[in-house]
């Protein structure tokens, strides 16, 4: 388990209140660390064919991408996270079911599908 | 005589000639590979500007080899006084000692050589030369070569070391060094395949050679594996040769890899060196009453990676289990789809049959209940899915123009054909993939009813299921030939040539009893059983070939599917004798069956003739004596207790199968053939 975010300001602000369906993520539930280059960026939470973004707080697993953007681009299901992991552009520790399971769901929708890498 | 050696680890594993050297040729694809990237693309040893000639191999060990080998003088006869020896252990890449022994009398000054070279080639590039898009570089220095390849972040190196002084150069190591006479001069070689997070600096090694030889730490890990297997006793050696030569074979072919969840089986050395959906669900099913454990891991891995989109790069929709996961370059850039590719129709719901037939034998409802949401998908994507056209069928069309034409077992081009040879056309809804849905509907009504506590749904799914056989047994019936259909085209209609699908049938249980004799009276006539095994296609059809990879050739896993669908319908005898001409062969190939091989008749040929580029070892040919010793004991297990209602040839006589794991514990099942 991983524990408090340190640093609540490296997060884009309009990830938090962004609360949202995912027809990809039926039958999920869980809580993934999010953070780019070793820095938190919040914590991705399931449940009931939903996801959201929360500041902090437990999490099952961590998923540590490269750069925001490439952060990004899974939240919005844009980048792959097969491709991702095989090109290195991302790690993860913990819970790596949990993981493959929910950014392979957010590659049907995502309530982050308008944000774009970059943004 | 093999002309090349292999040794592997999972899904590492080193290609050579007889003399060690990785020296690939237009015919021989040589190499390191991991990950489906080729490390070394030469590894050429020199002895004062010549090549050691060969004297004798010893491969007995899946995971390392010897070479030996003495420099040849150019004689016709090999009179030298300096022997050579290459032992070779798969580590992460490989560990190579090289010892020369001096036999004379006098001291030997000798120049070596290690010719070394990296292409990095993506496994679908060995065969199709093509040109990289990253870029190749060599690093230089004093105690290390380092070969790589970098396109963007995905990098790939070989590191190069020795444990004595070389010369490094940039295209391999020199060592000049002067052998006392009556002395053995060694020096272990290291080459690490590096991974991306360890190429800044690879992994330290472990001590090279153990006492007990190279990597004792597999001797072990095999000798666990082993024990764990249960133990079979019988009248018949070429048995016992063939099921342990399986459990070695399968335990050579685990594989853990960066997105899987435990060691799984890897499909077939060299080209299947990875997850594929359906050999995965299959080899685990052969294995389940010996080695549980794999099906645990095909479960888990298979589930996490079902797909949850629409995706028609990767031919994927919501609920369909993967086909196929690659890791090398071609994957990672998506130039291939195969991270993963779901261009398969059967997978999905024999991932139900297997997750049934699971929990019969473990009793891990864990597991099964945590695995109903997946459950669910597949089945939502057999009715919605995998059934486009609403006719009540499984039928599949790529939508990938590169991706496979046919996404049954039967996968290559030309092996989905009309009597006449002419191809059918797509959609097309193969017989057996009616067969698998059914019976994943039956058994995941059980589930349903016993595990995830829905008894509305348990009957739902047998109803479906109960209407799926009735309009199967209509529609697929073909009258004036006695058999199946292949299939339906794209046209609805009947592909009419007499193939070992309808086997598969009998294993579902989708056939209605007097169809099903009929059926297995065709399987048995000459047309299709050639003394070795069902063909896959009959000799009397239009595309029939004895050496066409799925138009006549023999596969031993699919033989052993028939020959457990004959005992389900009672065709004891029958099953028997496809399990005895089996082993038969296996005898022949030394124990170890591979992939496929040709149909030729019997009385044509006293031994099988091996196919030409099948793989070998292949896990569900691996996995076949396993399944034919199950078929052959009657090894059922139901409400948690062991059944065993054995019908064994009278050639084979007696089998003991002692201590085989299930919710029982570990329990004996004995079969003697009954005395006429």
């Amino acid at each position: 388990m991983s524990t408090n975010l340190p640093n609540a300001s490296a997060i884009p602000p309009d990830w938090i209140s962004r609360r949202g369906p995912g027809s990809g993520l039926s039958g999920l539930a869980g809580r993934i660390r999010l953070q780019v280059a070793g820095t938190d960026a919040g914590v991705l939470k399931v449940a009931n064919s939903e996801a959201e973004i929360g500041p902090d707080g437990e999490a099952d697993a961590t998923l540590n991408a490269d750069t925001l953007p490439t952060l990004v681009g899974l939240l919005a299901g844009e980048v792959h996270p097969i491709i991702a992991r095989l090109q290195n552009r991302l790690s993860v520790e913990g819970d790596l079911a949990l993981i493959v399971r929910v950014f392979l769901g957010l590659q049907a929708d995502s309530p982050w599908s308008d944000l774009r890498p970059g943004s | 005589m093999p002309e090349t050696i292999s040794i592997l680890d999972g899904n590492q594993f080193v290609v050579s000639n007889r003399q060690g050297d990785i020296d690939p040729t237009p015919t021989e694809n040589h190499g390191l590979f991991l990950n489906d990237t080729r490390y070394l693309s030469r590894w050429v040893l020199t002895i004062n500007g010549r090549r050691p000639a060969l004297l004798s191999v010893d491969d007995t060990t899946y995971y390392r080899v010897q070479h030996f080998l003495a420099l040849a003088t150019g004689a016709v006869y090999i009179d030298s006084h300096l022997s050579v020896v290459r032992q070779r252990s798969i580590a992460e890449g490989f560990r190579e000692r090289l010892s020369l022994g001096n036999h004379g009398k006098g001291p030997i000054d000798v120049d070596i050589h290690i010719e070394i070279g990296a292409d990095f080639a993506d496994l679908f590039e060995v065969k199709d030369k093509r040109e990289k898009k990253g870029e190749l570089y060599q690093k230089v220095e004093a105690d290390r070569l380092t070969l790589g390849y970098r396109r963007g972040q995905f990098r790939r190196e070989t590191v190069v070391t020795s444990s004595t002084t070389a010369k490094v150069e940039a295209d391999g190591l020199r060592l000049a060094v002067t052998i006392a006479p009556r002395t053995i001069w060694s020096t272990d070689l290291n080459v690490v395949a590096a991974r991306e997070h360890e190429t800044s600096s690879p992994a330290p090694q472990a001590p090279l050679i153990e006492a007990e030889g190279l990597r004792p730490d597999l001797t072990d890990n095999l000798r666990q594996w082993l024990d764990v297997a249960p133990k079979l006793s019988t009248s018949w050696e070429p048995l016992l040769r063939a099921y342990e030569r399986s459990l070695v074979d399968l335990a050579a072919l685990r594989f853990r890899a960066p997105v899987i969840l435990a060691s799984m089986p890897a499909a077939g050395l060299p080209w299947f060196m990875t997850i594929f959906g359906r050999d995965s669900l299959i080899t685990s099913f052969q294995a389940l009453p010996f080695l549980p454990e794999l099906a645990t891991t095909t479960l888990r891995t298979l589930a996490m990676l079902q797909s949850r989109a629409h995706d028609d790069f990767r031919d994927a929709e919501p609920g369909k289990i993967p086909h196929e996961l690659r890791f090398g370059e071609l994957t990672a850039f998506e130039d291939t789809p195969h991270s993963p590719y779901y261009g398969t129709a059967d997978a999905t719901p024999l991932f139900l049959v297997l997750m049934e037939e699971y929990e019969r034998w473990t009793g891990d409802r864990d597991l099964v209940r945590s695995l109903e949401p997946e459950a669910r998908a597949a089945v939502n994507w057999i009715d919605r899915y995998g059934d486009q056209d609403g006719d009540g069928y499984i039928e599949y069309e790529r939508r990938n123009p590169d991706g496979l034409e046919n996404q049954c077992w039967k996968d290559s081009g030309d092996s989905i054909a009309f009597a006449d040879g002419t191809l059918a056309d797509t959609p097309r809804a193969i017989c057996e993939l009616q067969g698998y849905a059914y019976d994943a509907k039956r058994r995941t009504a059980r589930l349903a009813r016993e595990v995830w506590n829905d008894p509305a749904w348990a009957d739902e799914l047998e109803q479906q299921a109960a209407a799926l056989k009735t309009r199967f047994n209509e529609d697929f019936w073909l009258p004036e030939r006695n058999f199946f259909a292949l299939g339906l085209d794209g046209h609805k209609r009947k592909i009419d040539s007499l193939t070992s699908n309808i086997g598969h049938l009998l294993w579902s249980g989708i056939a209605d009893d007097d169809k099903a004799k009929a059926c297995a009276a065709h399987l048995m006539d000459d047309a299709l059983f050639s003394g070795w095994g069902v063909r896959t296609m009959a000799r009397t059809e239009g595309s029939y070939n004895p050496i066409g990879y799925h138009v006549g050739t023999v596969w031993p896993h699919d033989n052993a599917i028939i020959a457990w669908g004959l005992r389900r319908y009672g065709y004891d005898a029958e099953a028997g004798r496809i399990a005895y001409a089996m082993l038969e062969a296996a005898e022949l190939f030394k124990g170890r069956l591979p992939e496929a091989f040709a149909g030729y008749a019997r009385e044509t040929t006293r031994y099988p003739v091996e196919y030409p580029t099948a793989c070998s070892p292949q896990a569900w040919a691996a996995g076949t004596p396993l399944l034919l010793i199950r078929a052959m004991l009657g090894l059922d297990a139901k409400d948690g207790e062991l059944i065993v209602n054995p019908a064994v040839p009278e050639a084979i006589d007696r089998i003991e199968l002692l201590d085989v794991p299930g919710p029982w514990g570990r329990r004996d099942a004995f079969g003697r053939a009954r005395v006429r």
